[in-house]
């Protein structure tokens, strides 16, 4: 009987002590990540049956389980892995954001005060201190493209570092996960009891591996955590963890891909980048092909189209040397005021994994086989412009060397054809040399890289004079050819102008009106005679083009020839100044649309884009971060520790813990009472 | 509900972090002055912007140009100005000189004083402007237009040159033309591009006279044959050709002055245009500068207002956290 007392009493103490070391335990880990709190799990003893009925044996504790919702764990580390994409997502696009709309480190001013400079120059073409303003302009707004193309490569090289060590991480914890199951199969086959800490610890790393990376789990039986990636790629299978790494990838060495090695000796597989969800992972990835490749691609159309507008109207110009494009070797002629790269080429990337000898080449041009990557202005009220997008292109070899090419932002296949030759599209003209094997590919990034390759041409650099700001044709009022004197008449013509592929006139060409046909003689080539009805008619030759006005009398003749020491013409460097506000790009040469865009009009579509991505990825990761607030404060109502609770289950066991003593104190006076007796 | 310590603690500091992340926004604006600090805050009104700062860039230049321009054909028409003056000068000494009672010697002293005319309408022809470029040569602004002349220092009697345009042979020795028909332009407006300069083969050589007829003489060869017909003694002989010389020379002289004054009107009306494209360009500048402001500038009363709203409210945070962390059982066993 009083054994019973005693044993009961122990039980009590056992249990009471129990309680205490797993208050203590959630005392000292309340701070610690991960941690769910823990409770003894106490019942009744097993009753003894007498006569007067069942006696209890004190208590007993079963077990010690922590408490957990595996629910509410997996909407935390759902809520995590989102919120940890959109913020790594925002702290990429924030830097562009920054960058882009800068009032001093912008495109904007240093482009402003390039087409001041040519303004200079219009307003006084003799002077060489303004052509070296506006060569000095050119440098400058050539280093800010440089500049800005400089970020976007460290971004580029951040990005490819970052999906390094992120991979790095998420195998160290893929290894660790698989050391934590081994242990929890082996602890829990052992004890018979859950390990609660194991536990706890893989699921850290589980919500840690979310941070990373999306990943689903699988409980198996022997208590193992099966770890999945992407679309069931398994990164943990009981022990064994996959190996994750970022390389550079086939298609572009430059960008670097997630790609997965399942076991030990097994080969290294690129995962294609849209099975890549949730987490910094995922973040960096969207970040680069939603953000960097556009804002990338569209300065280098800008600066490309920029380049190559300003050049064709360069190219009709007259230097104040008196060169023009015609004039004969030696001639120091520069027919480039900016470059981009080597001859101004695309950028053209073979697939890694290629198998055949195919050869591509690229320029930028308007129709294929064209060399000046620009699309010439078909009447004079337009003005030069391109065609170029902002997207970058594949080229893809089937059987018989067929082959499609691939505009990668909306997947439109913009040409396609059989063997070599050349094929143009969007503002780019490619000649395939050689044909590829069956599933080989190219890409093609025509405007990837000139941002980064812009430079002002160094003959121009060195001596402005070459800046083309004269036209290379005047016209003037001739003598009478019947009278020998001044024309008579009231006519007058116009200044002249060229366009693209023009002859300049050997000598003098006269033109000489005869009163009795109403026509114009002495055409060098076309019509030759040409009516004249009708003042303000237009007449063009050899690419010259000038109207006629007024009424010329019998015999009256105009000249046109080649501009000699015509110092102060500017009318050429008038109509390179005018392109800053031309529709100059964007044009499309399927539908045959002119140009759409101011180069300022693209660069703020740019800013607007990249603002608004900005700004719509913020939103989203505010309102993300707040279910992953509410998600967690969910799980911690319920998992976490709450002190105040402790401090009373501490005194409630420190009490039952008393109270045990207490009995056994009272078991053993019993006992001495018994003994007393007998003495 | 149950509630965790660490909820307790997170909820605080969480709070309190999103509204120090507001504050920083708010004085971030203030600094700057911006409520576009970046694209994001707003990214139509930076797009736009954006697009704004180049129109008034671009309204800037025509400004300049304007300035430019109008600079230019005030220099034009003062010359302009001076030929015509000299012209009327001339026109009144050949008026006089037509007076039959006036002797040989009479005559020749007039015509002397016409040789020196003729020199001051060289220099004019041959004006350069600050940067010592020919205004009346067209584009060749770095040719000298016309042959200098030296006759007013030459006896009576000898020749003077005349000039004329590349091409006409009459009258023998006469000097040539060196410039072009070019005219400078300046673009001034969007559409607009303005001449800011009058070839000498306008002003001096082709002369057309009120009807637009050209009269075959330029200026010069028209003084030249005023001088020499002046200076040749009168003989019963050639009275006739004298006076019909004479004659022919006045209409020129006439035809002249009309040609002086139509460039010179045409000029003007350049500089009217100017005048008022002056000032819509001005006013579009303005209008440019309250665009930029509405969409980037800030509102200081509003954001003082939430900052200070924001200050209250992150003071209560932090008080809040203070007080309610230091509860707790264990203070009070």
């Amino acid at each position: 009987m009083s054994s019973g007392i005693l044993s009961i009493g122990i039980t009590g103490l056992n249990a009471a002590q129990l309680g205490l070391l797993t208050t203590e335990h959630n005392i000292t880990n309340s701070s610690t990540p991960g941690y769910n709190r823990q409770r003894i799990g106490q019942t009744t003893g097993i009753a003894i049956a007498t006569g007067a009925g069942y006696v209890g044996q004190g208590t007993t504790v079963n077990t010690i389980t922590r408490v957990y919702n595996s629910f509410l764990q997996n909407q935390v580390n759902q809520s995590q892995t989102s919120y940890s994409e959109l913020d790594t997502y925002y702290s990429q696009i924030k830097q562009i954001d920054n960058l882009l709309a800068d009032s001093n480190a912008g495109l904007t001013p240093a482009l402003q005060a390039f087409f001041t400079g040519v303004q200079e120059v219009a307003s006084s073409p003799a002077s060489t201190s303004a052509r070296q303003s506006m060569t000095s302009a050119a440098q400058t707004l050539a280093a800010r493209i440089n500049s800005l193309s400089n970020q976007f490569t460290s971004l580029y090289d951040g990005v490819n570092s970052q999906l390094k060590s992120t991979t790095d991480e998420i195998n160290s914890y893929a290894t660790q996960i698989g050391a934590l199951n081994q242990r929890i199969v082996v602890a829990q086959a052992t004890a018979g009891q859950p390990p609660n800490d194991l536990m706890d610890q893989r699921d850290q790393l589980i919500a840690e591996l979310n941070k990373d990376i999306r990943v689903s789990t699988v409980t198996e039986s022997d208590g193992s955590l099966s770890v999945f990636i992407g679309s069931g790629q398994q990164l943990v299978v009981g022990a064994n963890a996959s190996t994750i790494d970022a390389r550079p990838s086939v298609a572009d060495p430059e960008r670097y891909t997630i790609g997965l090695i399942t076991g030990s000796g097994a080969a290294y597989q690129e995962l294609p980048e849209n099975l890549i969800t949730g987490g910094s992972l995922s973040g960096f990835l969207r970040f680069r092909s939603e953000s960097l490749d556009p804002a990338a691609n569209s300065l280098g159309a800008v600066a490309a189209s920029l380049a190559t507008t300003v050049n064709a109207q360069q190219s009709l110009g007259q230097d104040l040397l008196g060169q023009t494009v015609n004039t004969a070797a030696p001639s120091s002629f520069a027919t480039q005021i900016f470059q981009f790269g080597s001859n101004n080429v695309p950028k053209i990337v073979p697939n890694a994994l290629n198998t055949g000898t195919g050869a591509i080449t690229a320029t930028l041009a308007t129709t294929p086989g064209q060399t000046n990557g620009y699309a010439a202005p078909s009447s004079s009220s337009t003005n030069f412009y391109t065609n170029l997008t902002n997207s970058d292109y594949k080229v893809t070899f089937g059987a018989g060397g067929t082959y499609q090419v691939t505009r990668l932002t909306d997947k439109t296949v913009v040409a396609s054809g059989t063997g070599t030759g050349t094929v143009g599209f969007d503002g780019v003209s490619i000649n395939i040399t050689a044909t590829g094997a069956n599933g080989d590919s190219f890409t093609i990034q025509p405007t990837r890289e000139v941002a980064k390759n812009f430079t002002v041409n160094a003959a121009v650099a060195a001596d402005p004079r070459l800046i083309a700001a004269a036209a290379p044709v005047t016209t003037a009022v001739g003598v009478n050819s019947v009278s020998g004197q001044a024309n008579s008449g009231t006519a007058t013509i116009s200044a002249g102008s060229v366009s693209t592929g023009y002859t300049t006139p050997a000598g003098t060409i006269t033109l000489t009106y005869d009163s009795a046909t109403q026509q114009f003689s002495g055409f060098p080539s076309g019509a030759n005679p040409r009516p004249y009805t009708a003042t303000g008619t237009t007449y063009s030759f050899n690419g010259i083009s000038f109207d006629i006005n007024g009424t010329p009398a019998n015999g009256d003749t105009f000249t046109i020839k080649a501009n000699t020491s015509g110092v102060s013409d500017g009318r050429n460097v008038v109509l390179m100044g005018k392109l800053q506000t031309q529709n100059t790009m964007y044009g499309d040469s399927a539908t045959g649309t002119t140009g759409t865009s101011s180069f300022q009009q693209a660069y703020s579509q740019l800013v607007s884009a990249v603002g608004n991505k900005a700004r719509e990825v913020k939103t989203t990761a505010d309102a993300q971060a707040s279910l992953l607030e509410q998600a967690q404060s969910a799980r911690d109502s319920q998992s976490g520790v709450n002190l105040d609770e402790e401090a009373a289950n501490l005194l409630k066991y420190q009490y039952a813990y008393q109270a045990s003593a207490k009995m056994i104190q009272v078991g053993s006076k019993l006992f001495d009472t018994i003994l007393s007796i007998g003495a | 509900m149950r509630v965790s310590t660490s909820q307790i603690y997170n909820t605080g500091i969480n709070g309190i972090l999103r509204n120090q992340s507001d504050l920083l926004t708010t004085q971030n604006q203030l600094a700057t002055g911006r409520r576009v600090v970046v694209p994001s805050d707003d990214p139509v009104a930076a797009s736009r912007a954006l697009v704004v700062t180049q129109a008034q860039s671009v309204n800037q230049r025509y400004i300049t140009n304007q300035g430019l321009a109008s600079d230019s054909l005030k220099m034009t028409e003062s010359k302009l100005q001076d030929v015509t003056n000299l012209v009327q000068n001339v026109l009144d000494r050949v008026v006089q000189a037509g007076n039959t009672s006036l002797s040989d010697a009479n005559r020749q002293q007039i015509a002397k004083e016409l040789r020196q005319r003729y020199d001051e309408l060289t220099a004019i022809a041959n004006t350069q402007d600050g940067e010592g470029n020919y205004i009346f040569s067209g584009y060749k602004t770095g040719t000298q237009p016309f042959p200098t002349s030296n006759v007013a220092n030459n006896p009576s009697g000898s020749s003077v040159p005349g000039i004329v345009m590349a091409g006409v042979a009459t009258p023998a020795g006469a000097g040539v033309y060196a410039g072009d028909d070019g005219r400078r332009e300046l673009q001034v407006d969007s559409s607009r591009d303005m001449p800011t300069s009058e070839p000498g083969s306008e002003v001096f050589i082709q002369i057309r006279d009120k009807n637009g007829n050209v009269t075959n003489e330029s200026v010069f060869t028209t003084l030249k044959n005023v001088i020499e017909n002046l200076e040749t003694p009168l003989t019963s002989a050639n009275q006739a050709a004298f006076q019909a010389s004479y004659n022919q020379s006045l209409n020129n002289l006439h035809a002249a002055l009309d040609n002086t004054t139509r460039i010179t009107t045409a000029v003007g009306a350049r500089q009217a245009e100017l005048d008022s494209m002056g000032d819509t360009s001005s006013n579009l500048s303005i209008q440019y500068k309250s665009t930029l402001s509405d969409l980037q500038d800030l509102d200081y009363a509003s954001a003082i207002s939430s900052l200070s709203k924001q200050q209250v409210v992150l003071s209560a945070a932090q008080k809040s956290y203070v007080q309610i962390t230091s509860l707790g059982l264990f203070n009070n066993i």
